[in-house]
């Protein structure tokens, strides 16, 4: 893979980020026992996993890499114990806002093994914003990682093509960087698709496939069945995110109460099948095409889901805390706790006495 | 706050959670199953299937104190299928768990709760996570409906049917239970609560705490205020947008209810089909909401994705009246 071949080695091989190097390393030099950790944060692709490897490199150290989150007590381990070789290593988290959302007990066991740890921890994050993440961010030294410049990606596609004698246009190359958007290793990965044949023609289609709002106005908007199926079937998406765009977007599409519960009927139907045959659900999506949506230009949105998600969190992280502790004292799950105690205002009845 | 100590020990449910075989009410058969098996000192996998707060936990707690005396926390396993990221999670727990000998017994005792919660690729997982630590461990599974459990491990289990607690067990323990808070409950406040509880305990003395909280004296009037105080205004005013054919603004309330407040797909159905006595609307279109209700509730149970299913209903309520 050309991202493996071509991941920079050592610091001076990573162009446009002398800054953030600096800091880094400066972080890294000054950096004893019961030091802050270090939270490069940044979009993907932007090197923030590359910045740590080099830093490794660079000071002769070993790399921990960590990337799930029932590994994370496993480096509780591995930093607190006196290791029989003498060689320094540094320890790495990726993707640690993602672990979170999905576990938040993983705050506190990070933030017990920043201060405890006897090697340099190094943390990334896309969204470094999450107020779950708060009170692990007080343990971080905080360092903003930002997209590549397209100039900068174009230069280093060029490289990599002469390089490993790959014919493609200063065109073609231009217009991967652009595609790219910030993210070197989309750059190298269109580059590869170059290097197999690819033309302009199939990376712009490429562009659009990752594109959920193409999808919902061919699907919604759609001629056929068949040119719905097609576009069902080319999406980059999966079956869960290709439902959850219909799902915030029907009532754009159709206001008039009959269309909109014909369409949400259809869904309902399609959600029904979709674990048990993604291809059934897929047959069923397209139906949307016979629905006609309305005329002209329709503004989708992305799924509230995500967004309420994010301002849901705030409001109930307390809750969530206080409902993750009570669980195991009630014997019952989480749910119950919601369901059962929190209405009744039960759960400030456990404050301690 | 993260600082902070809970205990729920102030909370009715775990002060008043029975300790002994004869405190646990309504499950005469069943106790009289788990005593016999701890008298042998023998126990095979067992799958308790009973409705919410009819004493299933309870039950294998008390197991887990009759089997195991002082040593019960050593030997037991507490965890909830519905809390678990997968079976992965849970096999590393029972893995973690099971690793260790029993202490002054024979085998340690694993209580999977909500197990009803697992698809059943995950059951055939746990299937075998059961024969690898059979010699070591019992497993006590915990269901609402048994049939929801796949047949290799309905084979493997001993099954033991809890019933809904009747009101008059109920009763019974709220009465005691007011008499040791000092409480000043009326007969009609009673009713009230086993009238709202049907036939969970959990949910009955919740009421009675949350009321007690209100005022030493429980009348009925303060249980229905309790009970409506509860129950989330967001679904009565979902309902009415949706019939009024806002349906923008009742799937806004949709959401809120689903990930501000963390309800199920299942809760919210219930809950639409409580308030849905209570709406303004005509008999026939009431009876159409019902039915409804019922339709895609069977779909949520059946694994469907809550946003939508029920946006999906929603969307049926506009086209009403």
């Amino acid at each position: 893979m050309l991202v493996e071949r071509w991941r920079p080695k050592r610091s001076h091989e990573l162009a446009g980020l002398d800054s953030v190097v600096h800091d880094a390393m400066r972080w890294l030099s000054g950096w004893k026992r019961g030091c802050s950790a270090l939270l490069l944060y940044g979009p993907p692709g932007c090197g923030k996993t590359v910045l740590a490897r080099v830093m490794a490199t660079d000071t002769s150290r070993d790399m921990i890499s960590i990337n799930e989150a029932d590994d994370i007590r496993a480096i509780i381990g591995a930093t607190t114990q006196t290791s029989l070789v003498p060689k320094q290593r540094l320890v790495l988290v990726n993707d640690v806002d993602a672990m979170i959302i999905e576990d938040k007990s993983i705050v506190s066991e990070l933030i017990s093994a920043i201060s405890r740890s006897r090697w340099p921890i190094i943390l990334t994050a896309i969204d470094p914003w999450d107020p779950a993440m708060k009170p692990l961010r007080q343990h971080c030294v905080m360092l903003e990682v930002r997209p590549i410049a397209t100039s900068m990606i174009a230069r280093r596609l060029k490289e990599v093509a002469s390089a490993e004698k790959i014919a493609a246009s200063p065109q073609l190359l231009q217009a991967a960087a652009a595609t790219a958007a910030g993210d070197m290793r989309a750059g190298l990965n269109y580059l590869e698709l170059l290097a197999a044949g690819a033309d302009g023609a199939e990376l712009s289609a490429l562009d659009k496939a990752r594109n959920p709002f193409e999808l919902l106005s061919t699907l919604f908007k759609g001629t056929s069945m068949a040119v719905a199926r097609h576009a069902l079937d080319e999406a980059d998406m999966d079956i869960d995110g290709i439902f959850s765009w219909i799902d915030a977007n029907i009532l754009n599409e159709w206001q008039e109460p009959n269309q909109a519960a014909a369409a949400f009927e259809l869904l309902s139907r399609a959600d029904f099948m979709r674990r048990q045959n993604s291809d059934i659900a897929k047959a069923i999506l397209s139906e949307f095409a016979l629905l006609k949506g309305k005329g002209g230009w329709t503004r989708y949105n992305i799924p509230e889901k995500q967004t309420m998600l994010r301002a849901f969190r705030n409001m109930t992280a307390e809750n969530d805390a206080t409902t993750a502790r009570l669980a195991p004292l009630l014997h019952c799950s989480k749910a119950k706790i919601r369901s059962e105690y929190i209405p009744y205002g039960l759960h400030k009845v456990a404050k301690a006495v | 706050m993260a600082d902070e100590q809970l205990s729920a020990a102030s909370i009715w449910t775990e002060k008043y959670r029975p300790l002994e075989w004869d405190q646990i009410v309504g499950q005469k058969p069943v106790v009289e199953r788990l005593r016999a098996f701890v008298a042998a000192g023998r126990l095979p996998h067992l799958l308790f299937a009973g409705p919410p707060g009819c004493g299933k936990s309870t039950a294998a707690l008390v197991l887990a104190h009759k089997l195991f005396g002082q040593h019960w926390r050593a030997n037991f396993l507490e965890t909830n299928a519905s809390d678990e990221r997968g079976i992965a999670t849970i096999r590393v727990k029972i893995k973690d768990f099971a690793r260790t000998r029993a202490v002054a017994g024979p085998f340690k005792l694993i209580f999977l709760d909500e197990a009803d919660a697992l698809t059943a690729e995950a059951q055939a997982a746990l299937r075998r996570i059961m024969e690898t630590y059979a010699s070591s461990c019992r497993f006590c599974l915990s269901v609402n409906y048994s049939n929801r459990i796949i047949p290799a491990i309905q084979s493997r289990c001993a099954t033991l049917r809890f019933r809904a607690l009747t009101t008059n067990d109920i009763a019974a323990r709220l009465t005691s239970i007011a008499q040791h808070e000092g409480l000043d409950i009326t007969e009609a406040g009673l009713n009230a609560i086993c009238e709202q509880a049907e036939g969970d305990m959990r949910k009955a003395i919740n009421i009675l705490q949350a009321a007690a909280s209100v005022s030493k004296s429980v009348t009925d009037s303060a249980v229905y205020a309790v009970a409506a105080a509860a129950r989330p205004e967001e679904i009565r005013n979902m309902l009415e947008a949706a019939l009024a054919g806002k349906l923008h603004e009742a799937r806004k309330l949709l959401l809120e209810l689903l990930l501000g407040r963390g309800m199920s797909g299942e809760d919210i159905i219930r809950s639409i089909n409580r308030e849905a006595w209570t709406l303004d609307v005509s008999d026939k279109v009431r009876a159409r909401i019902l039915s409804l209700t019922g339709e895609y509730g069977w779909r949520v149970d059946a694994g469907g994705e809550p946003s939508i299913q029920i946006s999906a209903l929603l969307a049926q309520l506009a086209l009403l009246e």
